[in-house]
């Protein structure tokens, strides 16, 4: 599970959260896209359009693109690269 | 709704605008600072002391004590804040964490917005593991965290190379970096050089160690399309010649987990375009900027702007102009009056002309010129998709200005084309770009799309709640 974090780095305390469901370990000053990397779960929602590909992740890791918006704590919209994880945090994804 | 009064409001809290409040505060003038990040300190230092670059980076070091600094000072730094929009009495109206609306009303405003990201697009660049550049540095430096075991890094100009330096660092794999542009871009003037000297050796130690741990760094090289199921699989690479056309034969699949994307940066200029600063196409300045006198005045009197959206140049420019704004704001409030104030700003004036030279390099490595553009353009498939949020295609683009729609409003009318919830954040450049390769128009004569508030997205049962319609 650890497998993507960098060693080096200087992590806050251990945080559990749930995603879709399934307990998650993340580390307080993480985003949750960036734990969400850590889990593997790269696409987040699908498009309502009808495009050939409608599977969508996270792209531009810095508020813009707002692809990256998922469900926390039952609140819509959230984007995931601008929030930080928070002990008990219940997140949501439209896994496509 | 009542507004609250402050001296000084600054728009963004990175090296810019921390740097200004800086100088401000010192006088004893009461700043605001209204910032969308849950930390101050921008792009550039997102991570804070977390993540230090490992180059003894001085820029870094008086950013991150400047974000110390600004944590003890009294300027009231307004987190996890989106500012959705500004009358013509200054007013600013703005969103917190919460989605709460309240109104600000400053004597003076300062506009450090900063800068995004630019792309191009391809055939399944919306497939989830396709990432901006940024996106990939922002999670190793704030986060800690590799965006995949292996990547691919690709686009144009010196950030790709850089973020390929940061995932090697931190110990993921860099399948190989690929830039559209030749290499012989890279090559500085020697005036450039030698006022730069240490950047372009660090520059230079960085690009050796990538080439000697193996990683391929090619030029005249084009992701030419993703694939995948639901997820990024594999990457198409091909060769393009010297007017930016695929070298027939030469494209190769490369298994990949995540590709990093980016070709530049173009700057946040919409809250001051809606505020009707002035506004200048100077590609070599990053493409829209906000047009400001030599003291880093807008054309709209009591609004100056500082950093990334004056010209896309990096910190060291940012951290200069944020200074210079602070100084010039001073002296118009009546509070700059030593000789040796006056002696700083003249120092600070000087510095950014250097640093202004370096811009002017560092946006020639990723601008890709109209025909290079037309070239790209003409190779992609109708599918791709321009605009993410609408799923507005080049072939619905395409089609739209073969019928007479030739300016991005217009294309926007008849597409959706920048309308969604990003606000055309992501597709702007892009659509002006295309519609400058099929109109054979210079972009500076392709007209912006309009802005309105709010330039964020924000529920609209808070805003209505709030303001009472």
């Amino acid at each position: 599970m650890n497998g993507l974090r960098i060693k080096n780095h200087r992590r806050g305390k251990r945080v559990m959260l749930k995603v879709n469901g399934r307990p998650v370990a993340a580390y307080s000053g993480e985003t949750l896209f960036a734990v969400l990397c850590a889990e593997g779960i790269i696409a987040l929602r699908s498009t309502s359009k009808k495009s050939t590909e409608t599977a969508r992740g996270g792209f531009c890791g810095m508020g813009v693109c707002q692809e990256c918006r998922v469900t926390v704590d039952g609140l819509p919209d959230r984007r995931a690269c601008m929030t930080d994880v928070r002990e008990g945090m219940e997140i949501v994804t439209d896994a496509c | 709704m009542p507004a609250e009064g402050v001296d000084v409001a600054i728009v963004g809290g990175g090296i810019a605008g921390a740097a200004a409040a800086e100088v401000l505060s010192r006088h004893g003038v009461r700043v605001m600072i209204l910032d969308e990040n849950q930390r101050p300190g921008g792009q550039y230092l997102r991570g804070g002391r977390h993540a230090r670059s490992g180059w003894p980076d001085r820029v870094e070091r008086q950013g991150l004590n400047l974000i110390d600094r600004l944590g003890k000072s009294p300027v009231d730094v307004r987190r996890r804040t989106d500012v959705l929009g500004i009358d013509a009495g200054l007013e600013l109206l703005a969103a917190d964490a919460r989605g709460e609306v309240f109104a600000i009303k400053p004597a003076f405003l300062l506009l450090a917005t900063g800068a995004r990201e630019r792309f191009v697009p391809f055939k399944g660049w919306t497939l989830p593991g396709v990432l901006a550049t940024g996106a990939v540095q922002i999670l190793i430096k704030q986060s800690g965290i590799l965006p995949a075991r292996s990547t691919l890094v690709a686009g144009a100009g010196l950030f790709p190379t850089a973020v390929a330096c940061d995932i090697r660092k931190n110990g993921g794999r860099v399948q190989a970096v690929f830039d559209e542009m030749p290499l012989s871009l890279r090559i500085p003037p020697p005036g450039l050089l030698a006022g730069h000297f240490l950047k372009f050796l660090q520059g230079g130690v960085l690009l050796a160690r990538l080439l000697r741990a193996g990683v391929v760094v090619r030029n005249r090289t084009r992701i030419v399309e993703a694939r995948g199921d639901g997820r990024l699989r594999e990457v198409v690479s091909a060769r393009v010649d010297r007017c930016g056309n695929v070298i027939p034969g030469s494209a190769k699949a490369h298994p990949a987990e995540c590709l990093g994307v980016g070709f530049g940066f173009t700057a946040n200029i919409e809250l001051a375009q809606l505020a009707g600063c002035g506004l200048a196409f100077n590609a070599s300045l990053g493409g829209w900027v906000v047009k400001v006198n030599e003291d880093l005045e807008t054309g709209v009197d009591g609004i100056w702007a500082a950093g990334e959206i004056t010209a896309v140049g990096g910190a060291a420019k940012s951290l200069v102009e944020g200074r210079l704004a602070g100084f010039s704001i001073l002296r118009r409030m009546g509070l700059l009056k030593t000789r040796k104030a006056a002696e700083a700003m003249a120092r600070l004036k000087r510095s950014r002309q250097r640093q202004l030279a370096f811009a002017r390099y560092f946006n020639a490595q990723s601008t890709l010129p109209r025909e290079r553009f037309a070239a790209i353009v003409q190779s992609l498939p109708d599918e791709v998709p321009v605009c993410r949020c609408e799923d507005v295609t080049l072939g619905g683009v395409r089609k739209a200005i073969a019928e007479g729609f030739h300016t991005p409003a217009a294309v926007k009318k008849a597409t959706r084309c920048g309308m969604g919830i990003c606000q055309g954040g992501t597709c702007r450049d892009i659509l002006l770009d295309v519609l400058a390769a099929l109109t054979g128009k210079p972009l500076a004569h392709i007209p912006l799309p309009s802005v309105r508030m709010p330039i964020r997205p924000v529920y609209l049962g808070t805003l209505a709640g709030e303001v009472g319609l």
